[in-house]
């Protein structure tokens, strides 16, 4: 081994030294407790507690669906149209995939998600049409059919969460009138 | 030890070159085409977004406030049935919104992919562009089709959909999806 070599590796071992004194005095300076300080006793071991989802724990909302109608805006047609105020749920911080709406066990509408924690969906995006019904014909003798419906949204975990329920519309047959020919 | 000392600090030296000249960085930087380059993508389920800018764009090399369009934000694509009676389904968005600022927003187009462009919005001296539902309030209308034809049993057709943003910097956002419509059952 050369001199300069030899040189080189003593003045490396001697900082070295030199970096682990100072950490080593850091250290204590650090540890140093005041002089009015009691003795500290050690922290015990915390009661662990009872068994129960933690506070973060992500989950789907419950689908809010205020306000559940059905409408029959020109009489005479036997058409109604069944709508709500609006349509929400929240799967925060999971993904939305999609919604879905089915009135009568026939799917009506799907609302896919894109990168969203949340979905909304207007009334104006969820109008259908429905068959207003003969008076009676729901059980209620002033009303027209009664439709039954499921809304359904799924998230990204796999979560899902469902609203069924049920409509009653005004009642409606279509009628045709036949114009009157005279001879 | 000079023996050893110098071809490795050569050797260095040449990986921390290498390494510059293939930009590997979290970023990603692919090159999709000879002209344009893909500076961020995202994906999700079937759903994918992007963000691409010209060859020879340098993200970050403006500093922290290098501009870049944003990605777009459609959510909630519907597919709705409104009479059990027709094969007819329209499809919608809630809403599309994309930021360009500094830059002005070009344009943004809606394409069913089955049968090309079905929007085009323009720009007018506008750093943002917001699409609400109620600007198209009915949606497209497309077949429902019969149970089980677009893949999935319950559901009937499915429409691949893009919908893309430029801006007056030719940076572009573009957003790829799937929208699945329910059967038409005669």
């Amino acid at each position: 081994m050369t001199h300069s070599i030899r040189i080189s590796l003593i003045a490396m071992i001697l900082l070295v030294g030199v970096l682990l004194a100072f950490g080593a005095v850091q250290a204590a300076l650090a540890m140093r407790a005041s002089s009015d300080q009691v003795a500290k006793t050690p922290i015990p071991t915390p009661t662990p507690l009872p068994n129960q989802m933690p506070a973060s724990s992500p989950e789907i909302s419950f689908i809010d669906s205020p306000t559940a109608s059905c409408i029959l805006p020109k009489r005479n047609t036997g058409v109604c149209f069944m709508t709500w105020n609006f349509m929400s749920a929240i799967a925060d911080p999971n993904y939305m995939v999609t919604m879905t709406v089915s009135i009568d066990d026939n799917f009506r509408a799907r609302y896919s998600g894109f990168f969203q924690t949340s979905m909304v969906v207007p009334s104006e995006m969820m109008t259908f049409q429905v068959q207003c019904g003969a008076p009676g014909s729901g059980g209620d003798p002033y009303y027209g059919a009664v439709h039954t419906y499921t809304l359904r949204a799924r998230d990204s975990a796999g979560l899902s969460a469902a609203n069924y329920g049920s409509v009653t519309c005004p009642a409606d047959l279509a009628r045709v009138y036949l114009p009157v020919v005279k001879r | 030890m000079r023996k050893i000392f110098i071809p490795v600090a050569i050797g260095t030296v040449l990986i921390i070159i290498t390494f510059g000249f293939l930009k590997v960085a979290r970023g990603q930087i692919l090159s999709i085409n000879k002209s344009e380059i893909v500076i961020n993508t995202e994906s999700q389920g079937e759903n994918t977004r992007q963000i691409t800018a010209p060859e020879g764009y340098q993200p970050g090399a403006g500093g922290e406030n290098q501009p870049l369009i944003s990605f777009i934000d459609s959510p909630t694509v519907a597919c709705v049935q409104p009479d059990l009676s027709r094969n007819e389904c329209f499809v919608n968005w809630y809403y599309m919104s994309v930021t360009a600022d500094p830059n002005y927003i070009i344009t943004m187009t809606v394409t069913l992919n089955d049968f090309g462009f079905v929007s085009r919005y323009q720009g007018f001296f506008q750093t943002g562009m917001y699409v609400p539902y109620s600007m198209n309030p009915q949606g497209y209308k497309v077949d429902c089709g019969t149970l089980g034809s677009g893949g999935v049993p319950e559901w009937g057709e499915s429409y691949a959909w893009t919908i893309r943003a430029r801006d007056s910097a030719n940076l572009k956002s573009a957003n790829y999806g799937t929208v699945y419509c329910p059967a038409f059952t005669p």
